[in-house]
């Protein structure tokens, strides 16, 4: 018998008991019973209901960015393969003279939402890959009020089959990861200078909590670049320490200080 | 490295029972709404029921539900998280406790539920322990007031379920439990002491 049962009503027997006593050292059990005990109604349909409200709820979010997910999905795939196709290449070793012809260079465009969310995995990404080939994730910004053809999506799909990986993002989308004129030359700052930003960088780090991660020591190294707003993207680990360390090094960096712009990619060091 | 990542893709098709934190840290890897999604729904009576104790509302519980599912997803990725489920259980009654206040409502605490984590009492009356403690609480249990004893020898003992022994003694469910609780600390100090002698 399960917990829906004795909500249900079946307080009788063995399984009732069992439920009742493991109560006793579940605080949250315990009360969710007390809950359910307190007022009288069918709580069954109640329960039924927030699954139903729950899943319908999921299921607007994909509507709403129908695009912006197969985008996203669309480079997720050609990530993928690109990488499995490297991985067939280097398991056959007599295709090594071809590696010079796949270091070639992989430009995913994938929608900014997408980008900021997931800036840790594709950093991530970026480190691993490096060795093999140079791919390079940028974001780029759809414009909501303009209806975006597919179009573009189905030339990208039909192209995965010959070998090229190209991505090409919707015609009318700004590239912002591109559009350099309003960056200055030369190498970006913090704003207020380094001393405060490695003040910050001490003061606000939180340390990792999780076993494997919490006694090391050392520094992770995070090089990235500054767009025109002075925020940090393109983030990529040099120096890796740990995962949970890595994730904060970069998260430290995205919620710090706003930068001086500037095309040169910029290092900065996190002790831990 | 890629070869990792490659197969990580192509094995998150097969469909497996994952536990609490093996989904969590899926979802902290893909960011898939489903994972979290689908951990959140284990829960769902739970929460449901522990929005219900504080808020008194069954609407409003429903929203809780709702509104912290929401939150969370969003902001999940940020936390470190040992053990899910006693994470999930203080988020919610904080939850609960802001909406008590926002609507300036009373909050009852009851606090015979905030005190049984792992109480080695109910391993003593679980299983047979050493002779000493066994003496000791049977001396106790004798000296328990008669709807003490009773409920906790039906329960214990006889393991029985609550509903039960409210049909067998006549005594109201809520006094049911009440006793159980307080026969449990009431034994508790009385073994101490008496083992202490």
């Amino acid at each position: 018998m399960n917990f829906l049962d004795y909500i249900k009503g079946q307080r009788k027997g063995v399984d009732a008991h069992r439920i009742e006593k493991d109560s006793m050292k579940d605080p949250f059990m315990y009360e969710a019973i007390e809950g359910f005990d307190s007022i009288d109604d069918d709580h069954l349909a109640s329960i039924n209901n927030i699954h139903e409200r729950l899943n319908a709820k999921t299921k607007t979010i994909k509507k709403h960015h129908p695009i912006w997910q197969s985008v996203a999905a669309a480079a997720v795939v050609i990530f993928a393969i690109a990488g499995y196709m490297i991985i067939g290449y280097h398991e056959s070793n007599d295709l090594q003279a071809q590696d010079k012809g796949m270091s070639s260079i992989i430009n995913i465009y994938v929608p900014e939402e997408y980008y900021v969310e997931n800036i840790v995995v594709i950093a991530k990404h970026n480190t691993e890959a490096t060795k093999t080939y140079k791919p390079n994730i940028s974001k780029f910004r759809l414009d909501k009020e303009e209806s975006i053809n597919t179009e573009a999506l189905t030339v990208l799909s039909q192209q995965e089959d010959d070998g090229m990986v190209e991505v090409y993002a919707p015609e009318n989308f700004k590239d912002e990861a591109n559009t350099s004129l309003t960056i200055k030359k030369g190498k970006p700052e913090p704003i207020g200078g380094y001393n405060r930003y490695n003040a910050y960088l001490k003061t606000a780090m939180r340390r990792p909590t999780d076993d494997s991660c919490k006694d090391r020591k050392g520094k992770v190294a995070i090089e990235f670049s500054v767009d025109e707003q002075g925020r940090p993207y393109l983030f990529e680990v040099k120096q890796s320490l740990c995962g949970t360390c890595d994730n904060e090094a970069i998260r430290l960096i995205q919620n710090g200080a706003k930068w001086t712009t500037g095309t040169e990619r910029v290092m900065v060091r996190v002790m831990f | 490295m890629i070869k990792i990542i490659a197969l990580r893709f192509f094995s998150l098709h097969k469909r497996k029972e994952y536990s609490d934190e093996e989904l969590l840290s899926l979802f902290k890897d893909t960011s898939k709404a489903e994972y979290f999604q689908q951990l959140y729904e284990r829960y769902i009576p739970l929460i449901y029921g522990l929005c219900l104790k504080y808020l008194q509302n069954t609407e409003q519980s429903q929203d809780a539900v709702i509104d912290i599912f929401e939150n969370l997803s969003q902001k999940i990725q940020g936390y470190e998280i040992k053990i899910f489920k006693n994470w999930l259980y203080s988020v919610v009654k904080n939850h609960c406790f802001h909406i008590l206040k926002e609507n300036k409502r009373e909050i009852i605490v009851n606090f015979d539920s905030q005190l049984m984590e792992s109480e080695p009492i109910l391993d003593l009356l679980s299983e047979n322990a050493n002779e000493d403690k066994e003496d000791a609480l049977n001396k106790c249990l004798e000296q328990l007031p008669e709807p003490q004893r009773i409920s906790v020898e039906k329960f214990f003992y006889e393991d029985k379920s609550y509903a039960e022994i409210v049909n067998e003694t006549g005594f109201h469910l809520k006094s049911v439990k009440s006793y159980i609780q307080n026969g449990k600390r009431n034994l508790k100090i009385c073994i101490e002491k008496n083992l202490k002698e």
